[in-house]
């Protein structure tokens, strides 16, 4: 385990000596991102509907009963933007784009096109990690401030739909926008872009590890994929504690 | 960086000591070697003899366990090294970016370190693509190639190195005896024309004997014998003699008889 977070320490250092040639490579970034965001809208978009939708049909109806229907919207919206969106999210994507990186970088390191690139002197990590890196930086951030709206969306449908809640698009929105401010979003986001950063560590890590073959490669993207959803969920906690100190302090 | 230039080959490889062991089994064993500018050495051996891991101490994509491989006499992992000399490597399995087609995988080197414009890489492209019979392919996907094709191309990447030092390892495996033929033509073609100093690794004992200046017999990590092809041939060494001398031919058809 120390070894691996050796090798990730050892890559991340690498990665930010190339990252002054960023934007000559931007075109492989654009590349990258368009393949994140054509894997994972649309995954996105249901998710976070049903997210926002399922807080609310848990919550909505012992509210109402305690006469506090109108804290819907504010609890749909707290704990969309401070906590489910930029986690699953994250496991979204190291679900769908860091087992796919991996998969990739695993299968030109068994297939010998990394060792291709070095005798070509073209730096590995320049060519491969550096613009994915960068583009899951940029994408998983931008992902979650979507997934909030359509979460909070979500949970506005339920809220006024469901028999049960039944309260106004207006309450809704109204006490969503008093109780939910800048600050929380930007605590989703800063989560979200550490997040991207581990799980752009971690795939490609794996992905250079790779060895033995198609055996290997599977081996490798199920250890990228659990590596990852493991440090996203402990560093979340810690995350959290952090940002909740930082917002207590004057 | 500026664009490479074809230069007649002045680089002389020495191997000093080298030792590598995998998982504790040792698999060179204290080899010496000096490989004189210009020539054709191969390398060869059984399977499992320890030449493919030879070749990439050569090109330094590993580091030995003791030893030096000097280039010119600076070692192979010096990194101003690539600054004076350019070396390549046509790999096994040609280990051509399957993400890219024929036209971007010969082009790589060029694109990646921006040593022309992107209309001048495409033209040097087709010159090289022509040079290896595989003229109008540029844009053809890499996963559609054969066997053959890829090795074809792996040796046009090389080539828009422009080496001082070309390495090729098993170059006519997995081919059929056409494919092999043309392919040995074009390494002996090639380091006539660039006078690169050509590594050759190969088990396959017409092709090693039939383009070297001189070679090498690998046995089990040791390099057993160093001399030119009629050097090899007459050896009275009992290994080099089993390995040149077996014959399945008639051992197959002797057991049918029997």
């Amino acid at each position: 385990m120390f070894n691996t977070i050796g090798e990730m320490m050892l890559l991340l250092l690498e990665f930010f000596r190339t990252l002054p040639r960023a934007w000559r490579e931007r075109q492989k970034v654009y590349e990258q991102l368009f393949e994140i965001g054509n894997a994972s809208l649309l995954m996105a978009c249901i998710l976070s509907v049903f997210i926002g939708g399922v807080i609310a049909l848990q919550t909505g109806p012992v509210l109402v009963e305690r006469g506090l229907a109108s804290a819907i919207g504010g609890l749909v919206g707290l704990s969309m933007c401070k906590e489910l969106a930029p986690v699953m999210m994250s496991v979204l994507i190291a679900g769908r784009v860091g087992s796919a990186m991996t998969a990739e970088i695993g299968s030109m390191r068994v297939y010998q096109e990394i060792d291709a690139l070095r005798t070509m002197n073209i730096n590995p990590v320049q060519y491969l990690v550096m613009p994915r890196m960068i583009a899951i930086s940029i994408a998983l951030p931008t992902l979650v401030v979507f997934a909030v709206l359509v979460g909070w969306m979500g949970g506005a449908l339920v809220s006024v739909y469901n028999n049960s809640i039944a309260i106004t698009f207006e309450a809704y929105f109204s006490n969503l926008s008093e109780m939910v401010g800048v600050e929380d979003v930007l605590n989703g986001l800063i989560k979200s872009f550490v997040f991207a950063v581990i799980i752009g560590l971690v795939s490609c890590q794996q992905g250079f590890e790779t060895i033995g073959g198609p055996r290997g490669i599977g081996r490798s993207v199920t250890k990228s994929v659990v590596n990852s959803i493991v440090m996203i969920l402990i560093l979340d906690y810690f995350l959290t504690r952090l940002l909740l100190f930082m917002d207590s302090q004057p | 960086m500026s664009p490479p230039v074809p230069t007649r080959s002045n680089v002389e490889l020495r191997i000093l000591e080298l030792h590598k062991t995998y998982a504790g089994v040792p698999v060179l064993k204290g080899i010496d070697l000096s490989i004189t500018p210009g020539e054709i050495f191969v390398l060869m051996g059984p399977s499992g003899s320890g030449k493919s891991v030879l070749l990439r101490q050569l090109i330094g994509l590993e580091m030995p366990d003791a030893g030096e491989v000097l280039v010119n006499g600076k070692s192979v992992h010096d990194e101003t090294l690539r600054a004076e000399c350019r070396l390549a490597m046509v790999f096994q399995s040609g280990a051509l970016l399957n993400s890219l087609t024929v036209g971007q995988n010969v082009g790589l080197y060029l694109a990646e370190h921006r040593l022309l414009p992107p209309d001048e890489i495409e033209q040097v492209v087709v010159q090289k693509l022509r040079l290896v019979g595989l003229q109008g392919q540029e844009g053809r996907p890499v996963s559609e190639l054969s066997g053959g094709m890829r090795k074809r191309v792996a040796i046009a990447r090389a080539l828009v190195m422009e080496p001082h030092l070309i390495l090729y390892d098993e170059p006519t495996s997995e081919l059929d005896p056409l494919s092999a033929f043309t392919i040995a033509e074009e390494i002996v073609e090639l380091n006539r024309r660039t006078g690169a100093t050509s590594v050759v690794v190969t088990h396959d004992r017409d092709l090693g004997l039939g383009i070297a200046n001189r070679l090498g017999i690998l046995f089990d990590g040791e390099l057993l014998q160093v001399g030119t092809p009629d050097q090899i041939r007459q050896s009275s060494h009992p290994l080099i003699k089993k390995f040149l001398g077996v014959d399945f031919r008639l051992t197959t058809s002797n057991r049918h008889l029997s």
